[in-house]
């Protein structure tokens, strides 16, 4: 279990405060809640990308919210998946395994299995501006798992795909989930997402004031 | 660490004039009132015609811009080039061909708003035409089918609508105006003394410094208080297209045309004669050579410092919103004052030029630059940069393959055009150098002791060196692009 205490966040014209909300560490936990509700600014509140004063992220003992961005560890991906449009898919994956400085051994095991999974091969060496929909989503669950997170985040990873293309994404993500046994939270608004994938459901209603 | 540091030291930097001058700030005496008075009125009049003149040129060519159908992209990047030309290539090189095509030149005031507006009316119709077709986008396929008239559009739909655009335009070319130092001092003879010609004065040649920092607080604080009105809240373009043709005119193209035919054939009647004149240019061949090479050499040297300044930006990456509003809102301090820091700072000695014109030249363009693009890029990459962050990547690692990769074209670019500013510049050098240094100085005194014809001849050998330094740059990029 990780715990989060007093995360709050005040601006202009919005506020929340969540005061605790234990999340699991293992299988995907889901915090839903229609849109505007706030859900994607807790999750860049635990990612470091907005201040949320005084708060704490307690997770295996550990206080990622006091961390800088980049030694928390995270996995992210976001629904516009983000990837580095000037790299390929593969130099978008090895520049997520230089910048955590993975050994070439670790990566090496690592990307293999993680390559056969998500059917990579094909688009490898294609530039992320002219992946698919479909390709851009697994390049960036490869980026993200590629040095094996603390937790894997994910902002309405399915938003953009094709409906076509969403359960067959969905299933990719649990088998992901489940094979590397990494924690992951899933900020959604829709049902099918909740009914595919959750472990655990949080509605933001239930934790913010 | 460094990077909180960088967006100070960039400000310190671009601000260190004011500083110098505030150190210099005592025992000042006051200027004579009549002699402010009149300096002030000349930069006021001669700017706001300037600027009125240039908007309502740009505003017909932009009709002419917008009557090119967006599928035409060759016309239409044809059309934008003529536009911007004047932009590219040195000011002495279009005060030869303006110089050439208006015989008599009228100097003072009229001749000032003349060049301004007849170097500056093409950058005003591409800003102009970029609004035009962001902001009537949305009303013009309702008004055509109404039946609405072109010109009735324009006065009642579509200038209304695009006012406040027009007045920050007015606002940035006024205070560019205002503070211009290269054309007042070619064109602006006795009658047409600006403040910023004033100060040159009362440094360079009267030696009074007491008054020219006086004078020169008087034009910052000027302009300070119109940076207040300029750069607020700009809407960003809209990138869609849509078939604006019906609103626009053929007349706007054809004067583009017409002008440029005009300043081209002026330019080559002048190197005609020149030609015939060669022989007078052969005792000073050691001069012109010596000239060329310091051009060249002053060219890249401003490029390396411009790159600089740009890696440490995107090395910083995620700029602060105090310092973005900074560089969209500060207006380069004037040319002058720059200069007259470095003046005061330096030892005189000519092997300083190569240090002292690079710098000034760096600080004077630096925020421009920044306008141009370069902060508006920088800031797309707002979310690149979280997401390396949030893999772990350092700064370096996030500069070296993330950001710099993805911005360096646009980089080199821009510091490709500021150093063939500085190659063709004559305005810094004249002040920070002793003797006719550079070719852009050469050229200036030939114009200014009458010998058109010579200048003309010269202005091509100018001309070369930037070309060099332009395709020098860009070449690199090239090669750069294709290696990696």
């Amino acid at each position: 279990m990780s715990i989060v205490e007093n995360l709050e966040v005040v601006r202009k014209d919005f506020s929340l405060k969540v005061s605790k909300w234990v999340i699991r560490d293992e299988g995907i936990h889901v915090l839903s809640g229609p849109s505007g509700s706030g859900k994607t600014t807790i999750l860049r509140v635990l990612m470091g990308l907005e201040n949320g004063s005084r708060f704490s992220w307690k997770f295996l003992g550990e206080n990622l919210a006091i961390l800088p961005i980049e030694k928390r560890r995270l996995g992210v991906v976001f629904q516009t998946w983000d990837l580095f449009p000037h790299m390929t898919a593969i130099e978008n994956i090895e520049f997520a395994a230089r910048a955590r400085g993975l050994e070439e051994s670790t990566l090496n095991n690592r990307w293999e299995w993680i390559q056969e999974t998500l059917k990579m091969t094909p688009f490898l060496n294609t530039k992320a501006a002219d992946l698919s929909g479909g390709e851009k989503q697994r390049t960036a669950l490869a980026r993200a798992l590629i040095a094996k997170p603390r937790i894997l985040l994910l902002d309405e990873p399915f938003t953009a795909l094709d409906e076509s293309l969403r359960d067959a994404a969905r299933e990719l993500l649990k088998k992901l989930v489940e094979i590397d046994k990494v924690p992951a939270l899933l900020v959604t608004h829709d049902s099918r997402d909740i009914q595919k994938l959750a472990n655990e459901v949080t509605q933001i209603s239930d934790i913010i004031k | 660490m460094v990077k909180k540091i960088i967006p100070f030291g960039i400000c310190f930097l671009l601000l260190s004039p004011c500083f110098v001058l505030l150190g210099l700030t005592q025992k000042l005496i006051f200027p004579k009132q009549e002699e402010l008075i009149w300096a002030l009125s000349n930069s006021f009049i001669q700017a706001f015609a300037s600027a009125t003149l240039t908007i309502f040129l740009g505003f017909i060519v932009a009709l002419g811009h917008l009557k090119i159908p967006s599928h035409r992209f060759i016309v239409r990047s044809f059309f934008e080039t003529l536009c911007l030309v004047t932009q590219f290539i040195p000011v002495v090189v279009s005060l030869v061909a303006i110089l050439n095509l208006i015989q008599p030149f009228p100097m003072g005031v009229v001749g000032i708003v003349t060049v301004h507006a007849f170097l500056n009316f093409g950058l005003a119709a591409i800003l102009i035409s970029q609004h035009m077709r962001s902001i009537c986008i949305e009303t013009s396929d309702v008004a055509r089918t109404l039946g609405v008239s072109r010109f009735l559009f324009w006065r009642k739909v579509g200038i209304p609508q695009m006012k406040r655009e027009l007045a920050l335009i007015f606002i940035y070319l006024f205070s560019m105006f205002f503070t211009s130092f290269s054309i007042p001092l070619v064109v602006g003879g006795g009658r047409g003394t600006t403040l910023e010609i004033l100060i040159y004065e009362k440094m360079r040649l009267s030696s009074d410094w007491s008054s020219a920092i006086i004078l020169a607080w008087v034009q910052i604080i000027f302009i300070f208080a119109l940076s207040l009105f300029a750069f607020k809240n700009r809407k960003k373009a809209v990138k869609k297209e849509a078939d604006l043709t019906w609103l626009g005119s053929y007349f706007g193209a054809g004067f583009l045309v017409l002008v440029m035919t005009g300043l081209f054939v002026g330019y080559s009647s002048g190197l005609a004669e020149g030609w015939i004149q060669r022989h007078e240019l052969s005792i000073f061949s050691s001069d012109f050579i010596y000239g060329f090479f310091n051009s060249l050499l002053i060219g890249l040297m401003t490029y390396f410092l411009v790159i600089g300044i740009f890696k440490s930006f995107v090395f910083v990456g995620i700029l602060p919103s105090w310092f973005d509003r900074f560089m969209n809102g500060y207006l380069a301090p004037s040319t002058s004052l720059t200069c007259f820091v470095f003046l005061v700072l330096t030892p005189a000695d000519q092997a300083w030029s190569y240090i002292k014109i690079p710098i000034a030249f760096t600080i004077l363009s630096i925020p421009g630059l920044y306008r141009m693009g370069f902060g508006e890029r920088l800031g797309d990459l707002k979310m690149q940069i979280e997401q390396a962050a949030l893999l772990g990547a350092p700064p370096y690692l996030t500069f070296k393959y993330v950001t710099w990769p993805q911005i360096k074209s646009h980089a080199r670019f821009l510091g490709a055009l500021v150093s063939t500013w500085a190659c063709g510049d004559f305005a810094v050098s004249r002040i920070l150098s002793t003797q006719d240094f550079t070719l852009g100085l050469i050229v200036q005194t030939l114009l200014s002791t009458y010998r058109m014809s010579l200048a003309s001849l010269v202005s091509v050998f100018l001309l070369l060196a930037c070309f060099i330094c332009f395709f020098l740059i860009i070449g690199w990029d090239y090669v750069d692009r294709r290696k990696s």
